[in-house]
């Protein structure tokens, strides 16, 4: 059984890693990782519960806060530099008056062309 | 082991793959993150649940803030995700957007 619920966390982390290396967009992938993140993290648990030993969990926090800290500076950095141009301490300006920049604004949102425009 | 800690891992380990399964085969990025940001922490709190069922007080401690550290920061980075999306992208397909000011 507990193989059976480690094999399920793993294959939702190679789903995961499909996502991160095919996603088209940066986005994508930024969640990508962080479902791989997870889903070790879960691995991680199942195999603490399997057996019995505690000493690994400690990673669950070390890696939840390492995935956070890669969404939210990989958020920011595509916010800044595909809207504006540089940083910018008036971010919602420089986004109200700068219309998009070409790249993003041309490809349809729905394009799943299994990210042959890597 | 406490069959209902196997029980409650599978169960985690089948939303984990449902996550999966709906971050790859979503269409757009708004729907892809709803699978990955929604199901995957659900999914682990159920694993992280059958694990300290059978672990105890001293393996639940760490678990549980496994669990409170993603519950309070993976909706903020995703939350973060779904705003770059939103100023990167055209978002004239949505039908309600309450982002735009």
């Amino acid at each position: 059984m507990t193989t059976l619920a480690i094999c399920g966390f793993v294959i939702a982390g190679l789903c995961g890693a499909w996502r991160l290396l095919a996603g088209p967009s940066l986005p994508d992938r930024v969640i990508a990782l962080d479902v791989t993140l997870i889903s070790l993290m879960g691995a991680i648990t199942v195999d603490a519960a399997r057996r019995d030993d505690t000493t690994n969990l400690i990673m669950l926090v070390v890696l939840s806060i390492i995935g956070f800290t890669a969404t939210v500076s990989a958020s920011l950095f595509l916010e800044r530099g595909l809207a504006g141009g540089g940083p910018s301490t008036a971010m919602e300006t420089v986004v109200a008056e700068t219309p998009p920049v070409e790249g993003a604004a041309s490809r349809p949102l729905d394009s799943d062309d299994g990210g042959t425009n890597r | 082991m406490n069959s209902v800690a196997e029980v409650l891992m599978v169960i985690g380990a089948l939303v984990a793959v449902v996550a999966g399964i709906g971050l790859l085969r979503f269409s757009t990025p708004y729907a892809r993150f709803h699978a990955a940001g929604k199901a995957s922490p659900v999914a682990y709190f159920i694993a992280a649940i059958g694990a300290g069922i059978q672990l105890g007080v001293a393996g639940s401690a760490y678990l549980l803030l496994g669990a409170v550290a993603m519950a309070l920061t993976l909706p903020v980075g995703v939350h973060l995700l779904f705003r770059s999306v939103h100023r990167t992208t055209s978002s004239d397909h949505l039908v309600v957007d309450e982002l735009t000011g």
